[in-house]
């Protein structure tokens, strides 16, 4: 603990000249002769070392340290996450600086200028360009955060003395989080207006200041032309600082403390000679991290990058309609119908299955506040000091059946959002289970579940079983005269039993061919089949 | 001693000194960031008593003095024949909610919450009833004003004033809502 206490103070000590904070961490009489000579000789270190003090204020070591720190020759490409990391925050400031030249972030005005402005970064080539690398860009941060998250997680890389590389981490994670969050808004169009206001919407149900504070965050009641502009101060300048500052303690906490699989690897016999900023011999098949690891991560980032630029020559960021603040017909052409980044569906599935306030608050409120403090309390809670995985078998257990849920919740926010496989022509016997069950799941389950409390019609829709029985409206099959079915006459919106509704509802309406083919398996006798 | 207490006193002033002046920026900031009240809101013309018959739910856009448009639906109650005006939002993630003249409801695009015609949350995670809007109905015109939000005296009034308490049971808190059985 008191070393690691150390690490941020030694920097911060550097202006009073005091060397106390490397005490520890140094020999108690640090020896010229074990500096690397090679090192020692090279013009840039001796311009170097004088301008910055580094041998004045005894930061040399920790220079000498991070250069010459032994790593296996061949190291597992997980533990490379880190540094591909900070490879794409490169390149979002680089994309993110070149498109705020092309931005003008503001909602005054109609059409809105940060609509037309964005609308006007997908007609040329090479603004489409960036801003596809910028978006796919900040997808590939995410998903390479939560590989890192979980590396560090098996690895055990949280335990003493690594909790402040943990907790540090914890923070880069909201940061970006956050930054994807607000990022999110900037093009105000319809899904990201509407992504926002409900990912916001979740701040009012802190106890006592969440509306005020819900206020504050928009600077209106709801999303307005104020919550664009704050957004965009969050995104490219608050969020961004504090990113960069924590990114250099965790970078720095990683020097002081090595990564956990080169300190596995490494002979207990190198550890006990070696000290902290001195080369020592280095043990066999262990290379230094200049130039060889740096070459590495150098080729791991170029492939990254490589990726990255596959992706956004092919594939465009998406834009929908000009956001609109009302959404309802007849003040909107078209209506749209709000839905979550792919990464927050796992949550946004969850939220479904509420009923009333209480359950609402506990998944609201209840959920995150669980996970945020399970995360930072995590190395405080572990006391096992193993790293070994099968020493480790509570821990990681929790951690699989942490991810495994996130994944199902995922998927099955995924899967409830997904439109109607494509009927164009209707399909004259058509099957049950090849042909009608892809309707059913994807149109028709969100809401028909057939539970009483979220399904008014109470009408299970993806069981056969459930199918035949109908719901409120009575059987939903008419086999005699197929074409006066509920389920038909609904789809078409023809139904006197129910004036004006046309299922799905609030969704795409079914194309005809895709109705046809409901219509000719009943008259097949709705065979299961 | 003097030398001490001196040096304490010194200390103990530019400490009160720095918290003042601190604890005014702290104010100032406050002041500054809150949003001007909303009950200043003025009346906007939406229409005449005629647009708006007995069972009607018609979508109206009002817009305040921010310049901001917010859907207003206004509804005829069915039974007591008053002019209501629900905010559009969703009381729980506040996503538009849609009319659904079929089932007479308003239904959620979003996580599925479901309300009543009288606006009440009869269905999915919304925590309460839709916020309301004020109504002023004079001389055969019809005006929407600025925001009610759901919890405050005043909607609790306009809520017994347009017979909107519905199945609802008046009083409840959040968290302890809950519904007879006719709802």
């Amino acid at each position: 603990m008191s070393k690691l206490e150390k690490g941020p103070n030694a920097q911060e000590s550097v202006p009073s000249g005091g060397a106390r904070g490397e005490e520890h961490i140094l020999p108690a009489a640090p020896n010229e002769e074990v500096l690397d000579p090679q090192t020692e000789r090279s013009p840039l270190w001796k311009y170097v070392n004088v301008r910055l003090g580094l041998e004045k204020t005894g930061l040399k070591p920790l220079v000498l340290e991070a250069m010459n720190a032994p790593h296996p020759r061949f190291m597992n490409p997980l533990d490379y996450m880190g540094d591909i990391l900070l490879f794409l925050f490169v390149n979002q400031v680089v994309t993110g600086l070149l498109l705020m030249t092309h931005y003008n972030g503001s909602a005054l005005g109609s059409p809105f200028p940060a609509y037309v402005s964005t609308l006007a970064m997908t007609h040329t080539w090479w603004t489409a360009f960036v801003r596809d690398l910028h978006f796919w860009g900040a997808n590939a941060m995410v998903i390479a955060l939560a590989v890192h998250m979980a590396r560090v997680f098996y690895v055990g890389a949280y335990k003493p003395p690594r909790e402040f590389q943990w907790l540090s981490g914890l923070i880069l994670l909201a940061c970006t989080i956050g930054l994807a969050l607000s990022g999110y808004l900037l093009p105000w169009d319809q899904q990201s207006y509407w992504a926002t206001q409900v990912a916001t919407a979740m701040v009012k149900y802190i106890p006592f200041v969440g509306h005020d504070l819900l206020f504050f965050l928009r600077g209106c009641r709801y999303t307005c032309a104020s919550t664009l502009t704050l957004f965009f101060a969050i995104h490219v300048v608050l969020l961004p600082l504090i990113l960069v500052l924590t990114i250099g303690l965790h970078v720095l906490l990683v020097i002081i403390h090595g990564q956990v699989d080169v300190e596995a690897r490494l002979p207990e016999e190198y550890k006990k000679k070696h000290r902290f900023g001195q080369v020592s011999d280095f043990p066999k098949g262990f290379v230094p991290f200049w130039p060889n690891i740096v070459a590495n991560i150098a080729l791991y980032s170029a492939g990254m990058a490589l990726v990255l630029v596959l992706i956004a020559a092919n594939k465009a960021a998406p834009l929908t309609a000009q956001a609109n603040y009302v959404n309802v017909p007849p003040a909107v052409a078209a209506y749209y119908r709000p839905l979550p980044v792919w990464y927050f569906l796992n949550f946004y599935q969850i939220l479904k299955i509420a009923h009333g306030s209480l359950e609402d608050h506990l998944l609201v409120l209840g959920l995150p506040l669980i996970i945020v403090v399970a995360l930072v309390l995590l190395p405080f809670l572990d006391r096992n000091p193993s790293h070994r995985a099968k020493d480790r078998p509570i821990a990681l257990t929790v951690g699989a059946l942490f991810s495994i849920g996130v994944l199902y919740y995922t998927y099955a926010g995924w899967k409830s959002e997904q439109p109607a496989p494509v009927i164009t022509k209707a399909i004259l016997h058509p099957s049950y289970q090849k042909n009608l069950l892809p309707i059913f799941n994807t149109q028709c389950t969100p809401c028909h579940t057939g539970a009483a409390s979220s399904d008014l019609a109470n009408f299970q829709i993806n069981t056969y079983a459930g199918i035949m029985k109908g719901g409120t409206l009575g059987p939903a099959i008419n086999v005699k005269d197929p074409a006066q079915s509920h389920i038909i006459l609904l789809l078409e919106g023809k139904d006197p039993a129910a004036p004006g509704l046309t299922m799905p509802l609030g969704g795409t309406p079914l194309n005809q061919a895709q109705i046809q083919t409901i219509e000719n398996w009943i008259k097949d006798g709705a065979p299961n089949n | 001693m003097p030398e001490t207490g001196r040096r304490s006193f010194v200390l103990g002033v530019l400490g009160a000194v720095g918290t003042l002046i601190a604890l005014g920026y702290a104010f100032v900031a406050e002041r500054f960031m809150l949003p001007p009240p909303e009950s200043a809101s003025t009346l906007q013309k939406v229409g005449t008593s005629q647009d708006f018959q007995p069972g009607d739910v018609k979508l109206v856009v009002y817009t305040g003095d921010g310049g901001f448009p917010d859907g207003v639906y206004m509804v005829r109650v069915p039974g007591s024949s008053a002019l209501a005006a629900y905010d559009e939002h969703c009381a729980h993630l506040q996503c538009p909610v849609q009319w659904v003249a079929g089932t007479q409801t308003f239904d959620c695009p979003c996580h599925g919450s479901v309300y009543s015609i009288q606006g009440t949350n009869i269905a999915g995670p919304a925590p309460h009833p839709l916020n309301y809007h004020t109504v002023v109905e004079q001389n055969g015109e019809v005006y929407v004003g600025g925001i009610v939000p759901w919890g405050t005296p005043q909607w609790q009034a306009l809520a017994v004033k347009w017979g909107t308490t519905g199945a609802w049971v008046p009083g409840a808190v959040p968290g302890t809502i809950r519904f007879s059985s006719k709802a």
